[in-house]
């Protein structure tokens, strides 16, 4: 309360002393102090009254009835100390804070005089002072500014009528506001106090506010969230939307550090509040999981700076992008020398591997030039510079050296052409090609080492070794059960699609036929060899021979006949279309081979014929005539029919049960697939001559297509 | 009531007419021979009344708190007061608890009914030895030197005036008479959240804005000594802030703004005592009475 020094000052001190024993003397002092401070403008009785009034308002022993007749002539001073010019720091929060406890006490005595329109002027009045210079207040006033305007706004909101009797007891609020008040209009009200929550609010996403500003703010709301429930959603909704920590400067320091744990216990403080007193709160989990990001956001931003190493001070725009290398002295790289017989003084002891800077002769430039810069060069040398390139040399002189020894160890080595006279030092005593044999596997020997020291290239993983051909051929059968059983899956779920007839596109989409035909693809077409490109360096590297292959593939084709023959009535089509994919097969084979025939190169495998007939010779064992549709339809589907199947498919006549499929089929054939059709002509005309008990069904084709046989047979018989 | 602690007390001060709360310890320094001998072994240790330091300046009025307004809470109040500062001190437990035999026997007395003396003398009955040897009697003892008892924060009537004969004997009385507080310091975070949370509870019906600071002190002798002079510290930090801004007189700048004020430095004051006191937590916030 300042300096109080003198006389007058210390009777405001035993007043206000007086009134703080016997509350009951407030009304009577106040008058009096008042006058005084509309006389007298010094600070310290501005302060000092500022304060006093601020105190006596918020005083909570004085009945309220008390405070409100005290209050009305307390607002013309409130008014003045607001909009003085020079107004003191001190001053100014205490009037605002007094402010705030007069605005219910002032708004209560509107509702029991709705006439009293001067009072509620000077409210109105000192409410558009503060509101208006809120935002310009320091921090330190601006706080005193949002709580004021809290107290407005949880004045001017529905509170609870606890006990409507006694209305002295309840707390001030628009709920004790008739609907037909002069003054007070009720939906004015409360748009106005909806734009003064709006506000404050705001204040949680402005920027331009402090930590201080936003603990009170938060604070002053804490005590709408409890008293107002119908504006907690609201609240907690803008919370929940902020992002408090944009108030912490970074870098961190100790001052960030209190700040950020301090805004993140105020936050849970005023969320713990809301749920202790209501447990079950709708908005609990919105609560929970800002007060989590808050947390976690404060974790992520002092991590940044304990964890993270500052950036390294070096220049890296020269560095490589892709990676930079280790800062340790990079051992200086030596270039290759040329052989003896070409190498010259000048190439040993060159260091630059430019081919312009070793080209460039120095005697050219002019002596003053070099007098000027040779000492700045000697000067700015790095020792380890040097160091690295007087080893150079060494090693350089080392190699040619050991050259040396090792042809002169080889006794019976002849001497060589005496002519590099510029190098007295050695002499050449093994022949020109051995030197330069030895020099290039020693130089190519250290570019190698260079490359892997200086540049990091691509890592390749060492290739893996082949598989034992057992063992391919395990994983092969592992896989192929695994496909067979992922075929067996689609059929069980996929639907049957309508079928698109020629317009069909093998292997575009993904169900059982693409996966079909992806899967004898691959078993038939690799194993041909015609898509290796011509590139023999690739066969060379596989893993596996030729052979080894064919031989995988062919297991993997006596796979999938059994498994075609397992189920075979409903797998007819997959032996449909891996045979037809054969036939292509072969027929690409067949096409290549004709092309690059130059002679002495073994024809390709066929696989078409082996693989239809073995199949056919499996298959003759369980059909019977009642699946004689399903062998007309895979005769007439097969490609690359000729004699020997169709004698394949005549032989089943042997049977009598199986005549007159037999001869069905070849009818079919017959009349269906004309390029074939002599074949089979007479493969039913063998059948009636040489086969018992077909002349009953073939008679009938044959007098159709060859009269002839019919007509001559009987003569034979008879 | 304990029937060896009326008489004493009916004995002691003409003051236990009245009902409740029960009468205030005699001033230390006018009364310093306490009536049977323990306690007039203990009345050595307490540290002595040295002259309070007559400051006329302007001093910022505080708070502590801890969990049972005994020991870290009132080393601080000590501390506080031997510097002429007004302070109040208060805890938030339940009850005020305080190390018995065993760690299940704590000795368990109310808020605001009992006096330190009376649990002086309660301990001091029951085995001198122990208490004196854990530091409770020491502790105590001090107390009793610097108010009457044990305070509730969550029963403190922030505002009403402490006028009574007895607050006015509490040391660092002098600047509280109006209820009321500038900063709060807390001795451990769960005191502080309970002192945040229930002034969200009571409304904040004075519009007077407080800071609220934790600093985290060890529940222990040496770590409260050693907590008091760090909070002095603290105190004396934001005391000159505040100082300077109420005599920054007519300093305002030519756009008609002061410059920082004391309640925006608040943070940075803490930060730099956070400097000096780095194994002291602190946390803080702005709070409204």
């Amino acid at each position: 309360m300042g300096s109080l020094d003198s006389p007058a000052m210390q009777h405001l001190v035993t007043a206000r002393a007086a009134a703080l024993e016997n509350v009951a003397l407030y009304p009577q002092v106040m008058p009096p102090i008042l006058g005084l401070v509309s006389d007298n403008r010094s600070l310290d009785l501005q302060r000092w009254v500022a304060d006093f009034i601020a105190e006596a308002l918020a005083s909570p022993t004085l009945p309220t009835e008390e405070k409100e007749k005290m209050v009305l002539p307390v607002l013309p001073i409130l008014k003045s100390f607001l909009e003085a010019p020079d107004n003191d720091v001190q001053v100014l929060k205490s009037a605002i804070q007094a402010s705030a406890s007069s605005y219910p006490l002032v708004f209560r005595h509107i509702i029991t005089h709705p006439n009293d329109s001067h009072h509620w002027d000077q409210l109105l009045a000192i409410k558009s002072h503060i509101l208006r210079n809120m935002d310009s207040y320091t921090p330190g006033i601006r706080i005193c500014a949002i709580k004021f305007v809290q107290k407005v706004v949880q004045t001017q909101t529905l509170g609870i009528i606890a006990d409507p009797r006694r209305t002295e007891q309840n707390e001030i609020s628009l709920a004790l506001v008739p609907r037909d008040h002069p003054l007070l209009q009720p939906t004015k009200i409360e748009a106005e106090t909806s734009g003064l929550l709006d506000r404050v609010l705001d204040i949680l996403n402005d920027k331009s506010s402090d930590i201080l500003v936003l603990t009170a703010t938060i604070n002053s709301l804490s005590v709408l969230v409890k008293s107002r429930p119908a504006l907690t959603p609201r609240i907690i909704q803008a919370i929940v939307h902020s992002d408090p920590y944009k108030f912490v400067k970074l870098p961190i320091t100790t001052r960030t550090k209190i700040e950020l744990r301090s805004i993140e216990r105020t936050f849970r403080a005023l969320f713990s509040g809301a749920i202790k007193r209501q447990p079950n709160h709708p908005m609990r989990e919105k609560m929970d999981i800002f007060l989590g990001r808050l947390a976690q956001s404060k974790i992520a931003i002092l991590d940044e700076t304990t964890r993270k190493r500052p950036a390294p001070a070096e220049p890296s725009q020269d560095m490589d992008n892709g990676k930079r290398q280790k800062l340790e002295p990079v051992p200086i790289p030596i270039p290759p020398v040329a052989a003896p017989p070409t190498i010259s003084l000048a190439q040993l002891f060159s260091i630059s591997t430019d081919p312009q800077a070793q080209a460039f002769d120095v005697t050219l430039v002019p002596f003053d030039i070099v007098k000027k810069i040779i000492v700045p060069i000697l000067r700015g040398i790095d020792s380890a510079h040097l160091q690295a390139a007087t080893n150079m040399v060494r090693v350089r002189l080392q190699t040619i050296a050991d050259a040396h020894a090792a042809s002169r160890a080889s006794a019976n080595a002849p001497l060589g052409d005496d002519d590099d006279d510029y190098e007295p030092d050695y002499e050449p005593v093994e022949d020109a090609a051995q030197l330069q044999n030895r020099l290039e596997m020693e130089s190519s020997d250290l570019v190698s080492a260079k490359a892997s020291q200086v540049s990091l290239g691509p890592f390749n993983l060492p290739i893996a070794p082949p598989l034992p051909p057992n063992d391919l051929d395990k994983m092969m059968q592992l896989m192929m059960t695994k496909i067979f059983r992922r075929i067996d899956d689609f059929t069980a779920s996929t639907p049957q699609k309508a079928k698109s007839g020629l317009n069909r596109l093998a292997a575009s989409s993904s169900d059982r036929m693409a996966m079909l035909t992806n899967f004898i693809r691959l078993l038939t077409r690799p194993t041909a060899g015609l898509f290796s490109g011509g590139d023999s360096t690739k066969a060379d590297t596989s893993a596996v021979s030729a052979e080894q292959l064919q031989l995988l593939a062919d297991n993997g084709r006596q796979q999938l006949l059994q498994y075609i023959l397992h189920n075979w009535t409903l797998r007819m089509d997959i032996a449909t279309a891996w045979l037809t994919e054969e036939w292509y097969n072969d027929l690409m084979c067949k096409q290549e081979f004709d092309k690059e025939s130059d002679g002495g190169r073994k024809p390709p495998p066929m696989h078409f014929k082996k693989w239809s007939h073995r199949f056919l010779d499996e298959l003759s064992a369980f059909i019977s005539h009642e699946h004689q549709n399903l062998l007309i339809r895979f005769v007439s589907e097969v490609p690359g029919l000729d004699s020997d199947l169709i004698n394949k498919v005549k032989r089943l006549a042997l049977d009598p049960e199986r005549i007159g499929m037999t001869v069905k089929v070849l009818y079919y054939l017959t009349m269906f697939r004309p390029p074939v059709k002599e074949i089979c002509l007479d493969a039913i005309e063998d059948l009636y001559k040489n086969y018992d008990g077909t002349k009953m069904s073939t008679t009938s084709i044959l007098k159709k297509f060859r009269p002839h046989v019919v007509a001559e047979v009987p003569t034979e018989s008879s | 009531m304990d029937p060896r602690r009326r008489t004493r007390s009916s004995a002691a001060n003409d003051a236990a007419a009245t009902p409740t709360p029960p009468p205030p310890p005699p001033p230390p320094a006018t009364d310093p021979t306490p009536s049977n001998d323990t306690a007039m072994v203990e009345s050595t240790t307490p540290p002595g009344s040295p002259p309070r330091q007559q400051d006329d300046g302007f001093k910022l009025k505080f708070c502590t708190v801890c969990a049972s307004n005994n020991n870290r809470s009132m080393e601080s109040h000590l501390q506080l007061a031997l510097n002429a500062y007004p302070v109040l001190s208060f805890g938030t437990g339940s009850l005020v608890r305080l190390p018995g035999p065993t760690i299940t026997q704590p000795n368990v007395y109310n808020f605001n009914v009992t006096s330190y003396d009376a649990m002086y003398t309660e301990l001091a009955t029951k085995d001198t030895r122990l208490y004196r040897a854990n530091g409770l009697l020491p502790m105590l003892d001090r107390n009793r030197h610097v108010k009457w008892g044990p305070e509730r924060w969550q029963d403190w009537p922030v505002g009403v005036p402490r006028v009574s004969s007895q607050q006015k004997q509490n040391r660092g009385s002098i600047g509280t008479e109006s209820g009321v507080v500038d900063i709060v310091i807390t001795c451990e975070e769960r005191c502080w959240d309970a002192v945040v949370e229930d002034l969200g509870n009571r409304g904040a019906p004075l519009n007077r804005p407080v800071h609220v600071v934790n600093v985290d002190i060890k529940d222990n002798h040496e770590e409260a000594l050693v907590g008091g002079q760090a909070i002095l510290d603290l105190a004396n930090s934001l005391n000159a802030a505040a100082r300077r801004e109420i005599e920054r007189v007519g300093e305002e700048t030519f756009e008609g703004k002061a410059r920082d004020g004391f309640d925006e430095s608040v943070p940075e004051i803490l930060a730099e005592w956070q400097e000096r006191w780095p194994h002291l937590p602190a946390l803080w916030t702005l709070a409204w009475f």
